[in-house]
């Protein structure tokens, strides 16, 4: 009995349980988005180290006169080394992956395990970057803003692709240099959103000036025309808010048609920054940035509908609000 | 000083005519108003401010020439009423009248000034009683001198004053005494 306790192939699997299990705890300190590479390379390492000792002993017991024990040690050796082969080359693909996500790639509309699990990482790293409603709600009109004024921005080196974090800061300088002091960051899939405030427009979708800018309520003009056209008709505001996407996935709008009142709500919950994993993932096919335009109206006293579709198309509404020509100079003030 | 009387006749159709072309210009700004988007969801509101506010004093004009429509005109029986008292009336009702046309007319000043806040045309109205209110009030009081003598307040005042001149309501006098 004691003799079958201290088997060679016993010893061996038991060695490698406990190796196995030392790996497991020790990947397990690692971050989540690790765990998975950690425990690959370490069990590639068990299992090497293993199938060498089981090879060891298959050595020595055909050397020895009880060669009818051969049999266990061989398969025994033979299942670790197949182990340590499986596992060596799941870790290689696995850093392949990650090597992908960081200098090269972006993420494929049918995203691996792991640039998933990289996302949902950040997700749980950052659990004040909350996420776009999704799909979005339905805009008043929406463009595509050409991802030439990401990539040949004066203010990246020449050849350098930029990083989301950079896209993020190239629209958040655009709003600022607009006038938007009221932005907040979401995540999108595989990406972000940015949502601003609700501002006020003149009917070309120009912005109105100063203070009036930013009213809740409609804003008046002082004029003969104004003062007979308010005798008569109570005033109209015409109110703006943006969301620009950067995601590589195509996505359907929603049914969702926002009043101004909850489009003022949206922003509520965003991040003021973005995280710092964003500058590890490229701007670079299939990513876009997209501009959902909503345009809301209505009369004083009344919560502003939106406006679908809008008479302005979106291009132009980023030209009036000056967001385009912002852009274009590429943060340079 | 010497105070001259007009005939109550003549003070009373002065006055209604003014105060039915103010109310008429007033009306027909409301009902284009009306028509307009400036007191949607709130007309009534708007119309139970406004006809209080001019209505009943039509009303008591109408009733009053109503009341005399189909007598005799009869010089003897003519009242007469202090001049001055006379101005006082008209004057007050241009002055209540003109502060109830300003006020519909300067509901756009009212937005363009409080632009950006939640107020609407129907709270500059509301607000506007504190004034219209008390004006009303002195001028129901100046035209119902005028309005409320009847011939029987007339008969009694001759039964108590040979003269049959009233504080204010005169008789004329006979051609004798001229």
């Amino acid at each position: 009995m004691a003799n079958t306790m201290l088997k060679p192939t016993n010893l061996f699997f038991i060695f490698f349980g406990v190796l196995l299990l030392t790996s497991l705890i020790f990947a397990l300190w690692f971050e989540p988005y690790q765990f998975l590479a950690a425990f690959l390379a370490s069990t590639t390492l068990v299992s090497l180290l293993s199938a060498a000792a089981a090879a060891v002993h298959l050595f020595w017991t055909m050397s020895r006169a009880r060669k009818e024990r051969w049999q266990g040690s061989a398969l025994t050796a033979l299942g670790l080394s197949s182990l340590a082969v499986i596992s060596m080359v799941v870790s290689v693909r696995h850093s392949a992956d990650q090597l992908m996500l960081k200098h090269a790639a972006t993420p494929l509309n049918r995203p691996t395990v792991d640039v998933r699990d990289a996302f949902d990482g950040m997700l749980h790293d950052n659990p004040n970057f909350k996420p776009l409603i999704w799909p979005p709600p339905m805009p008043s009109t929406l463009t595509n803003i050409p991802a030439g004024l990401f990539v040949n921005t004066p203010s990246l080196p020449d050849g350098h692709t930029p990083s989301l974090a950079d896209v993020a800061k190239l629209l958040a300088d655009a709003l600022s240099k607009s006038g938007y002091t009221k932005f907040a960051y979401f995540y999108a899939p595989f990406g972000f959103a940015i949502v601003t405030g609700i501002e006020q427009i003149q009917e070309d979708g120009t912005p109105l000036d100063n203070d009036r800018r930013w009213f809740a309520e409609p804003a008046v003009d002082f004029s003969i025309a104004a003062y007979l056209r308010l005798l008569l008709k109570a005033p109209v505001g015409r109110y703006r808010s943006l969301i620009f996407v950067v995601t590589p996935h195509s996505y359907p709008l929603s049914d969702i048609r926002l009043t101004r009142y909850a489009m003022s709500q949206l922003l509520n919950p965003g991040g003021r920054q973005l995280p710092d994993f964003y500058e590890n993932v490229l701007f670079r096919s299939p990513y876009r940035a997209d501009a959902l335009i909503y345009e809301f109206e209505g009369r004083a006293g009344t919560d502003p509908v939106l406006v679908n579709p809008s008479a302005i198309p979106g291009i132009l509404h980023l030209k009036r609000a000056r967001i385009l020509l912002a852009l274009e100079t590429g943060g340079a003030r | 000083m010497k105070h001259g009387f007009i005939p109550l006749e003549n003070a009373r159709w002065s006055l209604a005519k003014l105060w039915f072309i103010g109310s008429g210009l007033i009306f027909l700004l409301l009902v284009g108003q009306s028509i307009g988007t400036i007191y949607d969801g709130a007309l009534q509101t708007v119309w139970g401010w406004a006809l209080p506010n001019f209505v009943p004093t039509l009303a008591l004009m109408v009733s009053v020439f109503a009341a005399d429509a189909l007598k005799p005109y009869n010089e003897a029986d003519s009242s007469k009423v202090r001049e001055p008292f006379y101005k006082l009336a008209f004057g007050l009702s241009i002055f209540y009248l003109s502060i109830f046309l300003v006020t519909i007319l300067s509901v756009p000043a009212f937005l363009y000034m409080r632009q950006g806040t939640k107020v609407s045309a129907i709270d500059l109205l509301q607000v506007s009683n504190l004034w219209l209110g008390p004006l009303q009030g002195i001028v129901v009081a100046a035209l119902g001198v005028l309005f409320f003598l009847k011939d029987e307040d007339k008969n009694a005042e001759r039964g108590s004053n040979p003269s049959g001149q009233a504080s204010n309501v005169a008789v004329p006098a006979k051609e004798d005494s001229r």
